[in-house]
């Protein structure tokens, strides 16, 4: 299968000290269900960060569709419409990712950002919403939404440019259970329509039952481990090692 | 280290004692921070969706942003009571027609104009700073006093000039108060902000002003929950020194909190498309109804500043 993203030996540190990656090689491919797990400060979120492009590694390289990601390419405007286009980031804390008033506006956001016509951004923002099922939240002020209310506006704020690669940062984190339920269909739905899904995640049963092939981050920083669901969720005392179960 | 650690047993003499100095201090805190919390929420809510359903919501932003200074410039060119009541009767009809509810906005109308209109003008009521006919008589000196350039007269009273100059900045204010509550509760933010384009403001500062807007209720968010988490934890003797001491203490981390919720905003808004140059939806093209707007608030500042001139010409 084709490779969509490749991660070659990267590293990144906090202000040059505090080390959050080192040397992580890891390639995604067209089509395929990641998994990215680790204890709490391993490095998941910056991992995706820096696959988002919101971060440049201190080294090594990133490559999106064999194009490399970083401050120079991000500058020109045809690559970085075409990636920004091509990729999309769901964050941890939809109230990050939603900053306009209304569901409406945060919807016609990234749209507009890339130079979609009015009407057109408004049709799909009419789509995406009857996909996703939030109709009736379109003209809802924000901070009025529920957090599940929320986590479905920020993966349709996320899905409206029908990506290719979809990043999600803990999709199941404080959400109820039927709202987990509805945000696991959405992910599997996604994946079966032949989009790339990188995740991370804590929570045993969603890989038991989405199946990816997973990435496991030590406590050091580094990949320790990218394996089929089967192999690693058997191994119950390297699971127990890495603080996941 | 034991699982089972005494129960500490506060003193409660020193909480009787102290009891009435803790209740006050708390419910002190208490009460500005809830009602900080929930006006600014009020305001957020309805602003953003109640006001939809209204009249004056569907009047083109731009077109309400020029009807909405244009009044408030009239308002302040206009130097007589009389006509200051007929902008305030003209408003009162507008808020009618807008269907928006005055029981909402009184209160803030009232407070506001007598902080900005009244208490700030008040001297100006004394003959100390404006001369003429008292009327009301309060101090009696024993003569009068020279300070510098300044002249107190042997009385000290209010004056018929003084009321009435006070009276005329009370009502301009209390008319722009009202003009601006009814503009604000029949507008969504993203309209005021759009409405600000018909003065040419760039985009960029739009959007650091819609950001500083939901920075406001991420702020008063986390203190009220950082404040709910602090009373939670208290018990007992609180003196008013040892709250200030720890709210201080507290202000710091929300300040890196917002900072950090900031940096990952402006992440989130990248990782959408943002590349320094925002781009706003369109506002909607300009209707018969938005014009008739425009010419009534035309018509209605323009009048009453031509009978002002009448009225000057003829005195």
């Amino acid at each position: 299968m084709k490779k969509i993203l490749e991660l070659k030996n990267i590293s990144y540190s906090y202000f040059g000290q505090i080390k959050a990656l080192d040397k992580i090689s890891l390639d995604v491919h067209e089509g395929e269900l990641l998994c990215i797990m680790g204890q709490n400060g391993s490095g998941k979120t910056t991992l995706l960060h820096i696959m988002n492009g919101l971060i440049i590694p201190d080294s090594g390289g990133v490559f999106f569709k064999g194009k490399e990601i970083n401050e120079k390419s991000l500058r020109n405007p045809a690559f970085n419409y075409e990636f920004r286009q091509s990729s999309a980031y769901v964050f941890q804390n939809p109230d990050i990712q939603l900053f306009c008033n209304n569901v409406f506006e945060d919807l016609l956001f990234a749209p507009l950002q890339l130079g979609v016509s009015q009407e057109e951004a408004e049709k799909r923002v009419t789509e995406i919403m009857s996909f996703i099922e939030i109709e009736h939240l379109k003209y809802r002020p924000i901070l009025s939404l529920s957090g599940g209310e929320k986590k479905k506006v920020a993966i349709a704020s996320a899905l409206i440019l029908n990506p290719d690669l979809i990043l999600f940062d803990e999709p199941l984190s404080g959400l109820d259970p039927k709202t987990q339920n509805k945000i696991i269909n959405l992910l599997k739905e996604l994946h079966n329509s032949g989009k790339t899904i990188v995740f991370t995640t804590h929570n045993i049963d969603l890989i038991k039952y989405l199946q990816p092939r997973i990435a496991i981050i030590s406590h050091n920083h580094t990949i320790i481990k990218i394996e089929e669901t089967e192999s690693i969720i058997n191994d119950k005392d390297f699971l127990s090692s890495i603080n996941i179960i | 280290m034991s699982l089972n650690p005494p129960v500490y047993q506060p003193k409660l003499q020193n909480v009787k004692s102290n009891k009435f100095r803790y209740k006050n201090s708390i419910s002190f805190l208490d009460k500005t921070i809830k009602a900080a919390a929930n006006s600014i929420k009020t305001i957020y809510i309805h602003s953003e969706s109640t006001a939809r359903n209204k009249i004056i919501f569907k009047i083109n932003p731009l077109i309400k942003f020029f009807s909405f200074i244009y009044l408030i410039v009239s308002i302040s060119l206009c130097h007589y009571i009389s006509l200051q009541i007929i902008f305030s009767i003209i408003i009162c009809i507008l808020y009618l027609i807008s269907d928006i509810s005055l029981r909402h906005v009184y209160k803030k109308i009232l407070f506001l104009t007598g902080v900005f209109g009244f208490l700030i003008f008040m001297p100006a009521l004394f003959n100390i700073i404006t001369p003429g006919q008292i009327i009301l008589p309060l101090f009696h000196l024993k003569k009068e006093l020279f300070w510098f350039v300044y002249k107190i007269p042997q009385t000290i009273g209010i004056t018929k000039e003084g009321v009435e100059i006070v009276s005329l900045l009370c009502l301009r204010v209390f008319n722009s108060i009202f003009l601006a509550m009814l503009y604000v509760y029949g507008s969504s933010f993203s309209q005021i902000v759009k409405g600000m384009k018909v003065f040419f403001v760039p985009n960029t500062f739009l959007m650091v002003f819609f950001l500083a807007y939901k920075f406001i209720f991420i702020l008063s968010k986390t203190i009220e929950d950082l404040y709910l988490a602090l009373k939670s934890r208290l018990i007992g003797n609180i003196k008013n020194k040892n709250i200030r001491y720890m709210v201080s203490g507290r202000l710091l981390y929300v300040f890196k909190k917002a900072k950090n919720q900031y940096e990952q905003t402006h992440a989130a808004m990248i990782s959408r498309g943002y590349t320094g140059n925002i781009k706003f939806n369109k506002t909607k093209q300009i209707k018969i109804y938005d014009l008739f707007c425009l010419i009534m608030s035309i018509i209605l500042g323009f009048s009453i500043l031509l009978i002002q001139w009448f009225y000057e010409k003829n005195s």
